[in-house]
């Protein structure tokens, strides 16, 4: 796929947010600075959803990383209330960290190579754009679908994915249950029964 | 991309000046927007300004005052007089505050609160300014922004007030954020569709709005709506008797009023979602019989309509914020865990099971993007949702929780340690 005019830029804006708001999440002092950050990555990646017409995904994916993940993320930092990090800004995990980046930029590149299929580096002539997307916009009066991939998320989850969409929930419903086994001890049970 | 902007009105593209100087595309798609989201920018901040006044004089009304008096005829131009102070006053930065963050936080909470409005069906036809296919989700995505603005504020305060104020906002809003999304869900199983204009449509095509097939649904809604708003009497992250104005605290001037904005912003949002999913939107039976639907009195009707319904709600935020008194925090939590959630399923559940036994009955039959509901089908939806589902979801939660302490106001044994230290 290759991108013209303003899906381009867009695309281009939403990339170079999200890769440099995740060096400053990084490299940042202070952990809630941390979190920030990393809200600004998450919603420049779903801002890249938008753009692919995965309007569901990316709706979700605001709706639950920076809704509830990373409110909670926030929460938590704020309860134990974690001081900035000034002394020890390197530690001992240099050598896991880059042999793991290594990998993980192999497979990166890898699956660069096989989804390209050789022109990626190749040039093409740009499309035309599109106007006629504008055009063709509804009338108010007839009502439209859900969109498409809506619709083919919620099939797909309930019967191609359907196992894997139930052990999820399972494991959820194991770290719920454990949480609350955690959270209660046996002498506050005694009171309350 | 599958956003849809709605084309300009007739009358609006036959402007003398416009038409002679603009494309008609550049017309429909970029400067009726602008005027759009123009008008609607200030007919809504004016609202908010008008709604601090209503409160204070419903408030007043309440508790047998007369309320603001003073500046212009019946106190009208309060709202100015405050928003001009509110402009003067210092802007006050602690010395130890988070500077960055205490600067980004009331943007981020107003600017969340203010996003919605886009996506909200203010009447028919030309009157929204856009239809996303995922406008409810849309919506909630970006409402559920509003939580950060809160907990970085208070937290950026750097002042123990403040914190307590945001982690307890922060608990209250996550925990509601789950039924009220929950909640929405039975609704959507009638109208089909994300998409908010045409849920209204959906609406208008059945003749009902759904408060009548989700009962349960709407009271759901609604408390859940109180409470992520953090009204009264769910107030609990600005309990003025515990933590002096909890996250904004520290906050002084044009910066405080922003978090005001943000918070009456979000209280006229989730009215008209409440209106837009359960109450019909802008459609209002028998209308379509009086003006032609279509023409520019039927959307101006349709406007009034929609914003009547929402200032009936936001009435009723006002009249519970004076007549119910403060929850205690557990029973907040209690509330949210053990009665919204449950209950929030429970409805979901039993929706989806009467649809399908409808279904089996021939009673409802699926068209495309709608339904098709026989007048059997009517009485038999309706009569369940209000015979069925609110008795059965009540009785069962009741027997669950009937051992729980915190809303139990008969005289109960104290706890073993409490016995213990009053005997000691």
């Amino acid at each position: 796929m290759r991108l013209v005019g303003l899906e381009a830029v867009i695309f281009y804006l939403f990339a170079v947010v999200a890769i440099l708001f995740a060096i400053f999440m990084i490299t940042a002092r202070s952990a809630v600075h941390s979190a920030l950050f990393l809200i600004s990555t998450l919603v420049a990646s779903a801002g890249l959803y938008f753009l692919l017409q995965a309007e569901f995904v990316a709706g979700v994916q605001i709706l639950i990383y920076v809704g509830g993940v990373l409110v909670l993320f926030i929460f938590v930092i704020m309860l134990v209330n974690i001081k900035e990090e000034d002394t020890k800004i390197f530690n001992r995990q240099i050598l896991i960290a880059s042999i793991l980046s290594f990998f993980l930029g192999l497979g990166i590149i890898a699956i660069l190579l096989q989804t390209q299929k050789g022109n990626f580096f190749t040039l093409v002539s740009p499309l035309p754009p599109k106007i006629e997307q504008v055009q063709n916009s509804p009338n108010i009066s007839q009502s439209h679908n859900i969109s498409q991939n809506t619709i083919k998320i919620g099939q797909e989850l309930y019967t191609r994915a359907v196992l894997p969409f139930e052990i999820a929930s399972l494991v959820l419903l194991v770290a719920i249950v454990g949480a609350v086994r955690l959270a209660r001890e046996r002498k506050q049970e005694k009171i309350y029964d | 991309m599958y956003i849809y902007l709605l084309s300009a009105p007739i009358w609006f593209s036959k402007l003398p000046i416009l038409k002679d100087y603009l494309d008609p595309m550049v017309l429909d798609y970029l400067v009726w927007p602008l005027v759009q989201i123009g008008l609607l920018l200030f007919v809504v901040l004016t609202l908010i300004a008008y709604l601090t006044l209503a409160e204070r004089k419903i408030s007043a009304w309440i508790q047998v005052r007369i309320g603001p008096n003073r500046v212009g005829p019946q106190g009208l131009l309060q709202p100015l007089a405050d928003g001009i102070k509110l402009l003067i006053k210092e802007d006050l930065i602690p010395l130890k505050a988070d500077k960055g963050i205490f600067i980004v936080a009331p943007i981020i909470a107003m600017v969340a609160a203010l996003v919605s409005l886009a996506v909200i069906p203010w009447g028919a036809a030309w009157a929204t300014i856009s239809n996303i296919d995922v406008g409810l989700l849309f919506i909630l995505a970006v409402s559920s922004f509003g939580v950060l603005g809160i907990i970085l504020g208070g937290w950026a305060s750097n002042s123990k007030y403040a914190l307590l104020g945001a982690l307890r906002s922060a608990a209250q809003m996550v925990s509601y954020e789950v039924p009220m999304g929950l909640a929405l869900i039975g609704a959507l199983m009638f109208t089909k569709t994300l998409a908010l204009q045409d849920m209204v449509i959906n609406q208008e095509n059945l003749h009902i709005w759904n408060v009548l097939f989700q009962p349960l649904g709407f009271l759901i809604y609604l408390i859940s709506g109180i409470a992520e708003t953090n009204r009264a009497p769910f107030d609990l992250p600005e309990a003025e008797s515990e933590l002096v104005a909890g996250y904004h605290t520290e906050y002084s001037g044009f910066r405080f009023s922003l978090f005001f904005i943000a918070e009456y912003a979000s209280m006229l949002i989730i009215s008209a979602i409440a209106v837009t999913v359960f109450l019909g939107g802008w459609y209002l039976p028998g209308l379509s019989y009086i003006l032609i639907p279509g023409s520019t009195l039927f959307v101006l009707a349709s406007i009034g309509v929609f914003a009547f319904k929402t200032l009936v709600l936001l009435y009723v935020f006002f009249w519970l914020r004076w007549s119910l008194p403060r929850y205690r925090y557990d029973q907040l939590m209690e509330l949210a865990w053990k009665w919204m959630i449950p209950a929030s399923l429970a409805n979901i559940l039993l929706t989806a099971t009467i649809l399908v036994i409808a279904k089996e009955f021939g009673l409802i039959e699926s068209q495309g993007n709608f339904l098709s509901i026989s007048t059997a089908g009517y009485i038999f939806l309706i009569g369940t949702a209000f015979i069925i589902t609110v008795p059965l979801t009540w009785i069962i939660l009741g027997q669950i929780n009937a051992r729980s302490r915190d809303f139990n106001l008969r005289e109960v044994e104290p706890l073993p340690m409490n016995r213990a230290k009053k005997n000691s």
